[in-house]
């Protein structure tokens, strides 16, 4: 595979700053449509910032699926038509990575001078059909002529994924485990927006029903409707707005193979790797420096892996490092402080400004119980699909 | 649209960059590592192989739930052949596991719907005689 | 005539239901049910199984043992009363799964259990004719008796395929004769669109079955000037085990020379996979030299006949690609609700 534009990290001087942030509840919202929260986390994220709708420039939709999920395409117009703006709208798609992409559009129409201030949001509309429809829509995000053709699933290709770390590393289910336990502990800490604010055990997690082995129910991120908002804004004019705003100092996307049998490795995520190494490399930071971080843990396997890709512990022991509790608030690193997609929930489209929001809030000093102390640099780890697309965006105070 | 796809789905017939010698399949039709230096052609692979990794799925999609639970492997093809995805049917659960050697068998992947087409292509089951 | 066997496969599902398994369910005596039909297990397809998946591997085991260049078929029949498609072929399947060029004719066949053989003549006719090269005939199915039924004790998945030529060094066995016995006789019938099939019960014996085995039969004998007793190994359709035996009986045909091609036992009546999967069995075996009478039987109804002399390089083909035994051997028990589930009676 060619490199993946690390050429351009050093020397690219982010001058993005976050200024509002706005999230729906998480969950099985039966009396709202995608419109109503779409809308709902952009007017809350208007009025965080402080800002009227009228100076925003630029709008960025992440969305994964609303032409399968809601039978709605059009997602740029059918937000900028809610929010009442004429304004440039956009949507981003890059399966559940499709938040973080529009976070990057946003960013970068920044930088290219074509906006001052611009509004990124994400949404998902999940619980409208069944679950069955909902997990073929899903595999869109795999390859779905060499995959989802032979009746592969998303807790599939990670139980592969899963199975192979387990045989490779002596990874075990109770390891993994660990993690869901875990996010769903912080969940309970975030009450407001997780969708499964309660606590679980190990042996929970092991004795639910089993959805692809080694992967349990337990092990899975639910089906969710859900929206996130953040609103972004050249550095240079943040204070006009904001007495806390937060910096976007790095940023790496990376692709891999859309299909897992095709790539080198079964048990890390190539994509997250090569991002990340960019994303460190333009903040001009080391991994020891990140605070608080938002993995992207559509499975408790995912997790793993991303404390391995990542450089937060050594290849083959996410698990023993995650069970260990260093990923705990007031561990080495905190990961998944919002509950992760385990417990907070994956509106997929909406997961990437999610994650975004969790970190702006942390940085703030605004994250109420499960406030990491001193978080001074957050980071966002977002995949979309098996790998194939992984978005890391790095934050400063 | 999967009729274009016949030849590859009912035999293992991808592709081959002879320079860096690397199977593809699915058939890609430039080598990632090559680039336009490569020399791609078409290669029919090994019907035998190797689980590298595999699961079995009880949640399965629209379309699949009649042979819920079903397992899915990851098996490389002998002969340095390449990575494949498929079920692995005929297999009794206590012998499903890593390095179970398995062959291609020619299966019904899906139905769209009652009134819609079949659709064929392969699928692993293990080898009860080798060479046969 | 100057054609012959130059390859052949067959094959059995991998899972089997036994009678008394079926009996259980509907409160019959399993073992009376057994000793009467002389079938204790039948073949049960995967859910992902029809006609079409196991015609290919019938057609790759036949292609195995040919060992000619499947771009040289020009012909390809697939006989079965449980095609996939009501409009559609089969064949086309069969052709693209084997590697088969586009340069070659095909249909799929139906005449109840004899589609198979039907097949084989026709692919006889056009090698003969020198129209084609080779050609392919298959014979499978994927039975049906409605739950319940007495059929449901019989109608199992399976099949076996030929690939017909008229080089001499290449044959596994030259075709000797053929003879074909034909009536209007609604012994056993599934109207268009019915999901099992229906039948006449008893009417499905004297003057379906055994007339038109028996005729088949004497008129193959007949037009060869043969006598049944120049033959080593007698295959008759086998509906359950309990008519062929009787029907041998009638002619004076010893167990011994049944026994070869006697599958029904183990397999149940593969209906257009019948007679040519017990015609399978007996090649595994036969030897250089030896003589072979099928004749099977379609309802509807009508009887093919056959006589084979088995070839030279019998030994060293049979060995190229699974035997019927082997698919035979190789089996799984499954319940009633999995062989209901997989068999589409309950979804």
């Amino acid at each position: 595979m060619l490199s993946t534009g690390a050429k351009f990290a050093k020397g690219v001087d982010m001058r993005v700053a976050v200024i509002g942030v706005g999230l729906t509840k998480f969950g099985e919202v039966w009396t709202k449509s995608l419109r109503d929260i779409a809308l709902e986390a952009g007017v809350k994220a208007i009025s965080d910032a402080n800002i009227s709708a009228a100076d925003i420039d630029a709008m960025f939709i992440g969305n994964m699926s609303a032409g399968r999920f809601s039978g709605q395409e059009h997602l740029g117009a059918l937000v900028a038509d809610q929010v009442g703006v004429s304004i440039p709208s956009t949507r981003v798609e890059g399966a559940c990575a499709s938040g973080s992409l529009a976070l990057r559009e946003g960013v970068s129409s920044i930088m290219a001078g074509l906006s001052d201030v611009v509004l990124v949001g994400g949404a998902e509309k999940m619980t409208d059909i069944s679950t069955e429809y909902a997990t073929t829509g899903l595999m869109g995000a795999a390859d779905e002529e060499w995959e989802g053709f032979h009746g592969m699933t998303f807790p599939g290709l990670y139980a592969l994924m899963a199975r192979k770390h387990m045989h490779d590393f002596g990874t075990t289910h109770e390891q993994m485990a660990s993690a869901a336990v875990k996010n769903h502990h912080n969940a309970t800490m975030n009450k407001d927006v997780a969708q499964y604010p309660f606590e679980i055990t190990v042996d929970k997690v092991l004795n639910s029903a089993m959805i692809a082995s080694p992967l349990t129910l337990l092990d899975c991120s639910p089906i969710t409707d859900g929206a996130a908002a953040i609103i972004l804004c050249r550095e240079d004019l943040a204070k006009k707005y904001c007495d806390t705003p937060v910096y976007v100092t790095g940023s790496g996307q990376a692709s891999d193979t859309l299909a897992l049998h095709d790539r080198k490795s079964l048990t890390g995520l190539q994509a997250a790797v090569d991002a990340s190494r960019v994303a460190y490399k333009m903040a001009g930071i080391g991994v020891k420096d990140v605070d608080v971080c938002e993995v992207h843990d559509c499975f408790t396997i995912a997790e793993v892996m991303a404390c391995e890709d990542l450089g937060f512990c050594k290849k083959g022991v996410g698990g023993k490092f995650i069970e260990d509790g260093n990923t705990q608030i007031g561990g080495k690193i905190p990961v998944n402080t919002s509950g992760g997609l385990k417990a907070c929930g994956h509106p997929v489209g909406a997961t990437g400004i999610k994650q975004a929001s969790e970190i702006v809030l942390q940085l703030r000093g605004d994250a109420g119980k499960r406030q990491v102390n001193g978080a001074e640099i957050g980071m966002t780890h977002n995949v979309g699909g098996s790998g194939a697309t992984c978005v890391v965006n790095i934050f400063r105070r | 649209m999967l009729w274009r796809r016949f030849r590859n789905k009912y035999h293992l017939i991808g592709t081959y960059c002879e320079k860096c010698k690397t199977g593809f399949y699915p058939p890609r039709e430039v080598c990632p590592e090559c680039r336009r230096g490569g020399k791609i052609v078409e290669k029919q692979f090994s019907n035998y192989g190797e689980i590298v990794t595999y699961t079995v799925v009880s949640a399965p999609p629209a379309g699949f739930e009649k042979g819920a639970p079903y397992a899915l492997a990851i098996v490389k093809m002998d002969d340095n052949g390449p990575n494949v995805v498929g079920q692995v049917v005929d297999c009794d659960d206590e012998k499903l596991g890593m390095g179970l050697r398995v062959e291609t068998t020619f299966r019904k992947i899906y139905e769209d719907g009652k009134e819609g087409i079949v659709q064929y292509g392969l699928k692993f089951m293990p080898i009860t005689h080798e060479n046969l | 005539m100057n054609t012959g066997i130059v390859g052949y496969g067959a094959y059995v599902p991998r899972f089997r239901i036994k009678v008394e398994t079926i009996a259980e369910v509907w409160g019959k005596d399993g073992e009376a049910i057994r000793r009467g039909l002389l079938i204790d297990e039948k073949a049960v397809p995967n859910y992902d199984e029809d006609t079409a998946t196991i015609s290919v591997h019938a057609a790759l085991n036949a292609l195995r043992r040919a060992k000619i260049d499947v771009k040289d078929i020009g012909a390809i029949y697939v006989g079965s009363e449980s095609h996939p498609y009501a409009v559609k072929p089969t064949s086309t399947i069969v052709g693209e799964a084997i590697g088969a060029s586009n340069d070659y004719t095909a249909a799929d066949l139906e005449f109840a259990c004899k589609a198979g053989t039907a097949g084989f003549q026709m692919v006889m006719g056009l090698v003969d004719s020198k129209m084609i090269k080779y050609g392919l005939a298959v014979g499978a199915d994927t039975a049906q008796g409605a739950p319940g039924n007495a059929l449901e004790y019989s109608a199992a998945g399976g099949g076996a395929a030929f690939i017909v030529g008229n080089k001499k060094n290449e044959m596994i066995a030259k075709v000797d004769e053929t003879y074909s016995f034909s009536s209007d006789t609604p012994d056993f019938w599934r109207r268009n669109l019915a999901k099992y099939p229906s039948h006449g019960g008893r009417f499905t014996g004297e003057p379906a079955y055994f007339r038109h085995v028996k005729n088949g039969t004497e008129g193959l004998l007949k037009k060869m000037g043969a006598d049944i007793n120049d033959f080593d190994h007698v295959v008759f359709h086998m509906p359950n085990g309990k008519f062929p035996l009787s029907m041998a009986k009638k002619f004076g045909v010893p167990m011994e020379k049944m026994k070869s091609g006697f599958v029904v036992q183990k397999v149940g009546n593969t209906y257009s996979g019948c007679a040519v999967l017990g015609l399978a069995a007996v090649l595994d075996v036969a030897k250089a030299g030896e003589r072979i009478l099928v004749t099977s039987y379609g309802s509807g109804a009508g009887s093919d006949s056959f006589a084979f002399t088995v070839s030279d390089n019998v030994d060293e083909k049979r060995n190229l690609a699974k035997t019927t035994q082997m698919y035979i051997d190789n089996k799984s028990y499954v319940s009633y609700p999995t062989y209901a589930k997989y068999r589409g009676k309950i979804c």
